[in-house]
């Protein structure tokens, strides 16, 4: 490298590394003034909510509050002549899912990977009369088919968050 | 049977796994909900057929990306992916695939039809071009066959509200639902899938076509 090119680059480092610290007071304010967002045991909770529903090869971004047979209970309760629409969207709105955090979706995927791991194993490669490949392309589409899962429940979270934002 | 609003609701938390119907997620109850149907919204997903380099739609060709196809093959296909905040300019005459935010798991016993929203088709926008059956059994995204039967570009964006689904339930529930038929090509898609009519017998079985 020229001395003169060396020089330029020293001389804007200086320059850079001046204008940074001059900026370091304000960048740190700002930054303490973000929420770390901790995972936590509820967090924790919900994750392995997912990781069954995961089980059953469906994307887990979001969930109800109610449960399921409160919510068709209350459906049941409708009548047609009796209800009103105000009423009706009340209970219609019980059917509404709450996106979950992107952590909590892949903790799950991490969970029911660790919990399915040993019994997918087994059932792919012990005692099969399929050839080697065939096992290995098996187990494969097995770990995709959650892969893709996963990457279905972020992609709608994504989504979700895009179109709630004010 | 065609099912009614409260119809479907129930169907959605039905105590009974074999009869309930699974569609997530449901963001707004109160925005989907029809009276005999569900609004879907659009998904991240687009892909369009290539036509600078291509001179026609070869029968047995892969029109996929995934399917480890090359040079010419690939050429028929682009995939685009948007982010969430992204756009997609459909112009008129174009013709897309894309797929629903929604995922699917239909019961043994109904089967589904997606149709357009008319605010959308009032814009010129086709949601799908012939194939708006979805079968009992399936599970998956569906796919949207968009295009611009309009004189202007169409914007789009994921999560837009452009489509509907109704769901009519069977006399009896199907002998062999979707997952069990021998030909299913597209269950558990979690997204848009090209077309694999070069799997089908009538064509595979054929060998390759004149170049």
């Amino acid at each position: 490298m020229k001395r003169e090119d060396r020089e330029t680059i020293e001389m804007l480092g200086k320059a850079a590394g001046e204008l940074l610290t001059s900026k370091a007071a304000d960048i740190a304010k700002k930054v303490n003034t973000l929420v770390a967002r901790s995972f936590s045991q509820s967090n924790l909770n919900v994750a392995k909510a997912l990781q069954n529903t995961l089980a059953s090869t469906q994307p887990i971004s979001s969930r109800r509050r109610g449960t399921d047979e409160e919510i068709y209970e209350s459906l049941n309760a409708l009548k047609h002549d009796t209800t009103t629409v105000d009423q009706a969207y009340k209970v219609l709105s019980q059917l509404d899912e709450s996106p979950v955090a992107a952590s909590e979706i892949l903790s799950a995927g991490w969970l029911y990977r660790m919990s399915s791991l040993e019994g997918t194993l087994l059932n792919t490669f012990a005692g099969s009369s399929t050839t080697s490949s065939e096992q290995i392309a098996t187990y494969c589409s097995q770990v995709e088919k959650i892969d893709f899962m996963l990457m279905k429940s972020l992609e709608l979270v994504s989504v979700y968050s895009e179109i709630r934002r004010p | 049977m065609l099912l009614s609003d409260i119809d479907i609701a129930k169907r959605l938390v039905h105590p009974d796994p074999q009869l309930r119907l699974i569609v997530t997620p449901i963001i707004s109850a109160a925005e989907q909900f029809g009276p005999s149907s569900l609004d879907v919204r659009l998904s991240t997903d687009f892909q369009r057929l290539e036509n600078i380099n291509t001179p026609y739609l070869k029968i047995d060709t892969p029109h996929s990306e995934e399917q480890n196809a090359t040079g010419a093959q690939k050429a028929y296909a682009e995939r685009v992916i948007l982010s969430a905040g992204g756009h997609f300019y459909l112009h008129p005459g174009e013709f897309v695939l894309a797929s629903t935010l929604e995922w699917f798991r239909l019961p043994d016993d109904l089967a589904g039809r997606i149709e357009g929203r008319s605010s959308w088709g009032r814009r010129g926008l086709l949601v799908h071009a012939t194939a708006g059956f979805v079968d009992p059994g399936f599970a998956g995204v569906l796919t949207f066959e968009l295009s611009n039967a309009g004189r202007l570009p169409i914007e789009l964006r994921p999560g837009l509200r452009i489509g509907q689904v109704c769901f009519f339930q069977m006399l009896s529930r199907s002998l062999i639902p979707y997952p069990k038929k021998r030909s299913a090509k597209y269950f558990e898609a979690t997204t848009l899938e090209a077309s694999k009519a070069e799997f089908d017998p009538e064509v595979a079985d054929r060998g390759q076509s004149t170049p």
